[in-house]
C-alpha cells in the first residue's frame, strides 16, 4: 500500500479542515504485533495478533483495563518494551513526511504564537537536512539496527509517561534534560541555541523560563507532566506515545494538561497514540478509539461512534465504568468479575465470562477483528425501530457504522442467528453524519 | 546553603564529643594506668617524661577534671598531642612519620579499588546476564579469602618466588627519602603488592553494590525515557550511573574516613610502617598518649570524609539540597 493512494480520499474528505499537515494519511502502522513476556511454553501471550493504524495528525486512543496489554503493544512498536517482553511477529510501519528533504514546517507559522520558534526551527531544518532522511519513506521499526532506531527515536516517535515524576532523571534539571535530546539529535546546534530552544519549549507548555535550571522535584506535579510534554515536542516527532500522561494528576490538573495537548497537538499535527483505562476522557480527546481485552483489540471505531454505539459487551461495560465528562449523571454499572490471568486466558473469546450476552460459541472459537457489515442484516425477529437516515442505502435494515468499524464478536457476525441486544446495537452516529461513508472507508484498507 | 552550614555545625558538635570522650576515657578507667605506666616504666622513664605524662593526664598537679579538660583543649590547639611513652618522642612527630605511608597506600588502593569496582559494577549492571557476569563468582571468591592470607600468598609467590615485585618495607634501603626519582618509583615498587592485596580483596564490594544498584536504577522510567530519547548508549547509562552511584558515594566515604586507621594485617604482613603497625605497637606497650593520638586522628578523619562525602552528596543529589 502506497501513502499517495490513501491520502488522496482521505485529505479530500478533510479538506475543509485547512490543516497544514496532511490529516488521515497513515503514520505508523501495526500490523500483526505478537508479544510474548517470556520464552517457550511458559510464554505469556501479552499481545496477539495486533493491527493498528495511527494517522498523521490523529490521536488514537487505545483503551483497556489493566493488564491489558495496551502499554505492552505501545512499548512493543517502539522497541521499548522491557525485559522479558519478546516481540515475537509482525512489523511496525514508520511513514516518514511526504516531500522530505525539506520538512513541512512550512504551514506551521501561520498559527501564530509560535513566531520566537522560527529561528529555532530554520537551525534545526539545517542539521535535519544534514543528517539525511534517518529512514526511507517507510520503515518497519522492527527491522532498524540501532543507530538507525537511536536517530528515529524522539524526532520522530516521543513518548510520553504516567508518572513524569518517575520518568524525569531526578539529578538532572529538566533544562538539561531537553538540551540533551538537542545534543544528541541536532549535532550542530550549538550551547546557546540549545537552551534558547529549551526555553521556547518549555514556554510552550506554560513553564517560566526561569524553570530552567530547576530539577523535577522542584516542580509540581502538573509541571513535571508540563515538562516532560515540553521535552517530547523538542525535535516536533510526528508521533508522540501517551501512556497514561494525566493518570497520576488530580482532575483539575488532568483537564489543564489535556486541554494543553489538544492545543499542542492541534498547532503542531502530530499523531498521538493516547493510551489509557479512562474511555470517557478518550471520548473528548481522540479521533479514533481502539479497545483491548486480554491482549487482543477487541474493537476499534471513531469515538463519538464507539461512545454512542458501542458494538463489543466489553466496551459498553467500559463506558459504564466511568462517569462521563459532560452531560446528566448517569449510574455507573462496570463490568462484573475481573481481568484474566494472562498466563491463563479464557478460552474463545477471553471475554466471555464476564459477558452477559456470551453465546455457546463464544467459549470455543476465537472472535477476530473483523470489519462490521455496513448494516446489519434485516431483522429476524420483529422489525428494528431504530431511525433510517439513508434508507435507500440500508434497504430496511439498520445503519451499523461502515466508516471501518471493526469488532471482534460473536455476536455481530452475519452466520450468529442470535440479534445483538440494543444497547449493542444502536445506530452509528458517525456513518449517519457523513454522507458519503467511501471518504472515509478509503482510508481504511489495511 | 543552609543545609550545609547545619551538616558543618552537626560535625563541629560530634568532634566536640569525639575529642572529649577521648579525654574521658583513660580518666575512667579503673584504677589509675598513668601509675601503671609510670611503675613499668621504672628506672626508664625520665623526669621529662614523666612531667610530659603528668601535664597529658594532670597527674600529680592535682588538677580538677574541669582544669585538666581546659588544658588538653589548649594543647589540642597548639598541636601537641603529648608524648609517646615508648618511642620518647611527641606523639605528634610519630604521626607525622607514619601517617603518610598509610594514606598513601590505603587512600591510593582504596580510591583504585572505588573506581575500578564502581566502572566494574556499571558494565556489569548493563549487561546484565552476559558472559559478564563471570566476573562476579571470580571478585567474591578474592573477597572470602581473608585478605592477610591473600596478602601472604602474594608475597610469597609474586614477591619471595618469582621476584617480581620488591618485599618487606616501604622503599629501597639505601635511598634519600625526598622527592626525587629513585626514591618516588622505589615507594611505588614497594605499594605494588600491599595495594593489589586490598583492591583484590575489596573491590567485590564496590562491584557488587554497583551493580545492583544499576539493575534497580535500569528498571526506572528515566532510564526508558532516556532510550526512548535516542541518546547514544553511553548517555544512557550515564543517566542510569549518575543515579545509582549515590549510594557508592556514600560507602566511599566511609571508607575514606578508615584509610587512616590502617589496614593492620596488610601492614603487618607487608612490615608496612604505617599507622596500623603503629596502633598495634601502642596498644601492646599501653602508650596511652599515642593511643589516643592515633584515636583523635581517626575520629577527626572519619569526620572529615564524612563531612567531603556530604558536600559530594549535595552536589550529586540535588534532591539533597532541599532537605534542611
Amino acid at each position: 500500500m502506497s501513502a499517495s493512494d490513501v491520502a488522496a480520499p482521505a485529505a479530500a474528505g478533510n479538506s475543509q479542515l485547512e490543516i497544514p499537515v496532511q490529516r488521515g494519511e497513515p503514520v505508523l502502522e501495526i500490523r500483526g504485533l505478537c508479544v510474548d513476556y517470556g520464552i517457550g511454553d511458559e510464554a505469556t501471550h501479552a499481545v496477539v495478533d495486533a493491527n493498528l493504524v495511527l494517522r498523521r495528525g490523529e490521536v488514537l486512543g487505545l483503551a483497556g483495563e489493566s493488564g491489558s496489554g495496551k502499554s505492552t503493544l505501545a512499548y512493543a512498536a517502539t522497541r521499548l518494551l522491557r525485559e522479558p517482553g519478546l516481540i515475537t511477529g509482525g512489523e511496525v510501519l514508520f511513514h516518514s513526511r511526504p516531500g522530505a528533504p525539506s520538512l513541512p514546517d512550512g504551514g506551521r507559522g501561520a498559527n501564530g504564537g509560535r513566531g520566537a520558534d522560527k529561528h529555532a526551527d530554520k537551525h534545526a531544518d539545517k542539521h535535519a537536512d544534514k543528517q539525511a532522511r534517518p529512514v526511507a519513506e517507510s520503515a518497519d521499526l522492527l527491522e532498524l539496527d540501532e543507530p538507525e532506531l537511536q536517530r528515529v527515536r524522539w524526532s520522530e516517535i516521543s513518548v510520553v509517561m504516567q508518572s513524569a515524576l518517575n520518568a524525569l532523571n531526578p539529578v538532572i534539571s529538566i533544562g538539561r534534560q531537553i538540551e540533551d535530546v538537542l545534543r544528541a539529535h541536532r549535532p550542530g546546534m550549538g550551547r546557546r541555541m540549545r537552551e534558547k530552544r529549551a526555553i521556547e519549549l518549555l514556554e510552550m507548555v506554560g513553564i517560566t523560563g526561569d524553570r530552567l535550571r530547576s530539577y523535577p522535584h522542584e516542580l509540581s506535579g502538573g509541571m513535571r507532566q508540563r515538562a516532560m510534554i515540553a521535552m517530547a515536542l523538542a525535535l516536533e516527532p510526528q508521533v508522540v506515545i501517551m501512556d497514561e500522561p494525566t493518570t497520576a494528576l488530580d482532575v483539575v490538573t488532568q483537564r489543564e494538561i489535556l486541554e494543553e495537548l489538544i492545543r499542542l497537538r492541534d498547532d503542531l499535527g502530530f499523531a498521538a497514540l493516547f493510551i489509557t483505562h479512562d474511555l470517557s476522557l478518550l471520548i473528548e480527546l481522540a479521533d479514533e478509539i481502539a479497545v483491548m481485552y486480554a491482549g487482543r483489540l477487541v474493537e476499534r471505531a471513531k469515538s463519538a461512534a464507539l461512545f454512542r454505539a458501542p458494538r463489543h459487551p466489553y466496551t459498553y461495560g467500559l463506558l459504564n465504568s466511568f462517569p462521563p465528562m459532560h452531560g446528566a449523571r448517569t449510574p455507573m454499572i462496570g463490568i462484573a468479575g475481573a481481568p484474566p490471568d494472562l498466563r491463563a486466558v479464557p478460552s474463545g473469546c477471553a471475554f466471555h465470562p464476564r459477558c452477559p450476552h456470551a453465546l455457546e460459541r463464544c467459549s470455543v472459537d476465537v472472535p477476530q477483528l473483523v470489519p462490521l457489515s455496513p448494516v446489519i442484516p434485516p431483522p429476524r425477529g420483529a422489525p428494528n425501530p431504530g431511525h433510517a437516515p439513508n434508507g435507500d442505502l440500508l434497504n430496511g435494515g439498520l445503519l451499523n457504522g461502515a466508516a471501518g468499524r471493526e469488532v471482534a464478536c460473536w455476536l455481530h457476525d452475519p452466520a450468529t442467528s442470535v440479534k445483538a441486544p440494543e444497547e449493542l446495537s444502536r445506530p452509528d452516529p458517525v456513518t449517519a453524519a457523513v454522507p458519503d461513508p467511501g471518504a472515509t472507508e478509503g482510508g481504511q484498507t489495511s | 546553603m543552609t543545609a550545609l552550614a547545619r551538616k558543618i555545625g552537626v560535625y563541629i558538635v560530634t568532634a566536640w564529643v569525639a575529642i572529649t570522650v577521648n579525654f574521658l576515657l583513660p580518666r575512667l578507667m579503673p584504677g589509675n594506668p598513668i601509675q601503671t605506666m609510670i611503675g613499668k616504666l621504672q628506672g626508664r622513664v625520665t623526669l621529662q617524661m614523666q612531667q610530659a605524662i603528668q601535664q597529658q593526664f594532670g597527674i600529680g598537679l592535682h588538677q580538677s577534671l574541669w582544669s585538666q579538660y581546659v588544658s588538653y583543649w589548649s594543647q589540642l590547639f597548639h598541636g601537641n598531642l603529648g608524648q609517646s611513652i615508648t618511642l620518647s618522642a611527641p606523639v605528634s612527630t610519630v604521626l607525622g612519620q607514619t601517617l603518610p605511608w598509610t594514606v598513601g597506600l590505603l587512600g591510593a588502593s582504596t580510591v583504585l579499588s572505588f573506581v575500578l569496582g564502581t566502572l566494574a559494577g556499571i558494565a556489569l549492571g548493563w549487561r546484565r546476564g552476559s558472559w559478564l557476569d563471570g566476573f562476579l563468582p571470580v571478585s567474591t571468591f578474592f573477597q572470602a579469602v581473608p585478605y592477610f592470607f591473600l596478602g601472604t600468598v602474594l608475597l610469597l609467590v609474586l614477591g619471595s618466588d618469582l621476584h617480581w615485585f620488591p618485599v618487606l618495607g616501604n622503599y629501597a634501603r639505601g635511598l634519600t627519602p625526598g622527592f626525587n626519582g629513585p626514591f618516588l618509583f622505589s615507594v611505588v615498587r614497594y605499594a605494588e603488592l600491599p595495594a593489589a592485596t586490598i583492591v583484590l580483596s575489596s573491590i567485590a564490594g564496590w562491584m557488587l553494590g554497583m551493580r545492583n544498584m544499576m539493575v534497580t536504577v535500569m528498571d526506572e522510567d528515566f532510564v526508558l525515557v532516556a532510550r526512548a530519547k535516542g541518546l547514544p548508549t553511553r548517555k544512557v547509562v550515564s543517566y542510569a550511573a549518575r543515579n545509582a552511584i549515590l549510594p557508592s558515594v556514600a560507602n566511599f566515604s566511609l571508607a575514606i574516613g578508615l584509610v587512616v586507621s590502617g589496614a593492620l594485617l596488610v601492614e603487618l604482613v607487608f612490615n608496612y610502617p604505617g599507622v596500623g603497625n603503629l596502633l598495634l605497637q601502642a596498644v601492646l606497650n599501653q602508650d596511652y598518649p599515642l593511643l589516643q593520638g592515633i584515636f583523635l586522628v581517626i575520629t577527626l578523619t572519619v569526620l572529615g570524609a564524612n563531612l567531603i562525602a556530604d558536600f559530594i552528596y549535595v552536589f550529586l543529589d540535588p534532591r539533597v539540597r532541599q532537605e534542611a
